[in-house]
């Protein structure tokens, strides 16, 4: 079985520890390869690498580093069914959804492919007499992107381009779980052309990620993942004088109002609540119907959740694919009986699901909890996995207290015709994504992934126009001439 | 085969479109004349589609409202056109292929109406298949 290497300084390199992680399919249980846990020595020698590289890298024309960008685009683009199949393989989402992951990951490398645009410095003449004052952006440096197993493509590719459009050299550390996908990135930015160092690659655990974040010289971090890890990541490079920016974990809402069309509305919270089975930072968890549109809602979302074809992301007939790891079936199985024991109604158990092809696959169907009450477990934990949790609401105002009782802030929806009640939603709800009638508020590329409260940790985005101020440090000239 | 996602639809006219491109290349191998021509030109037709849809796949997918389909059964638009022994038997079993294609096309048309370009190419691939039957009836 193959052992994954690292890609240090341009080459591809095996890592100097011998301990090893099993890369599974998540539907088949099929081993897809070993990941190395790699060892501190590794993570100095990748350090290094991006170090060494980054002076040449920094003083290369933000006109060149883009067409290495649009060089890396079409390699993405001539190599996308591949990517995607990978991404089913490893992860377990379907394939379509693999293909929404790479596709918003390329976006990125577009929006990147723009720095000589997006770089650009401003100036003052005579800011005083005789004396102009300009600002010009500078890379920082040596920039990490620890990312987690949900979104194999996109969310290396959130950072990736935007660090090394922006003149940095960059390490990439990706979840353990899905590293296959992350190698195949890095080939990709191999065969574009990037000089040695400036693309780095290395597998592990939690003891890279401390180790980077040890390392004098790492300039900055871009994390996804838990919020608790997020928080330590946040506070750990701000201890070591390292820029961040950590996104966590999220608990999303969605109201649902008395005027909703209910066909569309449960079209989209089946898209929001069950798509990559669950595993998604905007997924809905609790929706919220206002009023009495809660019966005719619950039992309408109940029918279609019950027709969803679960299984194989490969097979064609599959709708929703397995959850990505043993671990995280056993949690959402675990929450689903919790929100039992706390009251909930359980009128759709996703836990009896079995799928013939497949019987050992880490299948956990579509679950309805009705009936949920504000405060128990299942109502403030996310859970991460194809649960609705649904809770009733007599008022919109209500709907939106509850809604802002959440420590996260990652997403809220709404689901009206109704453009006041949008509105008043929009303008008091505590998240950085905002959804009207939209289950899956996923900014693309040229907005941020605006997180709030304990679902982002640091000032600046990854994404858009604050990616570029993340990967760059501003440089004030004043300059007079006798 | 129940179609039940974008991606399924998608491969699913990929492939009729393909094996559209080589069925018409045989035939355009062993006729002459008008029908030679025009089986020729189907064949490229059909390799254009595979490219535009392929295209769509990649580019015109929105994971933010990709919703479950249902009723799409490709058994409803299977032809088997396999070796025709002679071009008229060949036409006459195209005309039903490309009956049954423009059907499909048109069906899942309706079902991915929420991604309004998918649905714009689907109809535009339906509405050529379509035409397709009026130049196979005039060499029929």
């Amino acid at each position: 079985m193959e052992v994954l290497k690292n890609y240090i300084n341009g080459e591809w390199v095996p890592s100097s520890g011998t301990k090893t992680l099993d890369v599974v399919n998540p539907a088949t249980l099929e081993l897809l390869a070993k990941v190395p846990l790699s060892t501190k020595e590794d993570v100095d020698a990748a350090v290094k690498a991006a170090k060494e590289a980054f002076w040449e890298w920094r003083c290369t024309p933000p006109l060149t580093r883009s067409r290495y960008l649009f060089e890396y685009r079409n390699l993405l683009d001539q190599n996308f069914e591949r990517i995607a199949e990978t991404i089913v393989k490893e992860h377990g989402k379907t394939l379509d959804e693999a293909r929404g992951d790479i596709k918003r990951g390329i976006e990125t490398v577009e929006l990147a492919c723009g720095v000589p645009s997006l770089m650009l410095g401003t100036i003052e003449e005579d800011a005083a007499k005789e004396i102009d004052e300009a600002c010009v952006k500078e890379p920082l440096g040596v920039c990490v992107g620890l990312t987690p197993y949900n979104f194999p493509a996109m969310i290396p590719l959130w950072f990736l381009p935007m660090a090394v459009a922006c003149g940095n050299t960059f390490i990439l550390k990706p979840s353990s779980q899905v590293p296959i996908t992350a190698k195949i990135l890095v080939e990709l930015a191999e065969e574009a052309g990037f000089p040695p160092g400036v693309v780095n690659l290395l597998h592990g655990s939690r003891d890279v990620s401390n180790a980077l974040l040890e390392s004098p010289d790492v300039k900055a971090v871009s994390f996804v993942g838990s919020s608790p890890v997020a928080k330590h990541i946040y506070t750990k490079s701000a201890q070591n004088g390292k820029r961040a920016q950590c996104q966590g974990q999220a608990k999303n809402f969605i109201i649902v109002m008395p005027d909703a069309n209910i066909e569309k509305t449960v079209s989209a919270l089946i898209t929001s609540v069950c798509g990559c089975a669950g595993q998604r930072c905007l997924a809905g968890e609790v929706i919220v119907p206002v009023g009495d549109i809660y019966e005719p809602l619950r039992d309408a979302y109940v029918e279609a959740a019950r027709k969803l074809r679960v299984g194989y992301g490969l097979d064609p007939e599959t709708q929703m694919g397995p959850l990505a790891s043993k671990e995280q079936c056993e949690k959402v199985k675990w929450y689903i009986q919790k929100g039992v024991e706390e009251g909930a109604k359980l009128l759709l158990d996703g836990r009896q699901l079995k799928v013939e092809k497949y019987p050992n696959g880490f299948f956990v169907g579509p679950t309805v909890l009705d009936e949920v009450k504000p405060g128990t477990t299942v109502f403030k934990d996310e859970i991460f996995g194809p649960v609705a949790c649904i809770s009733r609401a007599q008022t919109l105002d209500e709907a939106i207290k509850m809604a802002n009782t959440s420590i996260y802030g990652n997403a809220a929806s709404i689901f009206t015709s109704s453009g006041k009640a949008a509105r008043e939603f929009a303008y008091k709800i505590e998240a950085g994504n905002v959804g009207i009638n939209i289950g899956v508020p996923a900014p693309i590329a040229f907005f941020p992934f605006a997180g709030w409260k304990d679902s982002f940790y640091g000032d600046l985005h990854g994404q858009a126009k604050e990616g570029i101020d993340f990967y760059t440090q501003d440089k004030v000239l004043i300059t007079r001439w006798f | 085969m129940q179609l039940g996602t974008f991606g399924a639809i998608l491969k699913y006219a990929i492939e009729i479109e393909g094996k559209a491109a080589e069925f018409y290349a045989k035939l355009s191998s062993k006729a002459s004349g008008d029908a030679k021509a025009v089986f020729s030109d189907l064949s490229n037709a059909s390799s254009k589609n595979v490219q535009a849809l392929e295209r769509t796949r990649r580019m015109e997918m929105q994971e933010m409202i990709l919703e479950a389909i249902s009723g799409i059964d490709t058994e409803n638009y299977e032809v088997p056109c396999g070796e025709a022994e002679d071009v008229k038997g060949a036409i006459a079993c195209a005309i039903e292929m490309e009956t049954k294609a423009a059907k499909f096309y048109s069906d899942s048309a309706s079902k991915l109406s929420f991604l309004a370009n998918v649905k714009r190419s689907l109809e535009k691939v339906g509405r050529e298949r379509l035409e397709r039957v009026e130049r196979l009836k005039k060499i029929a």
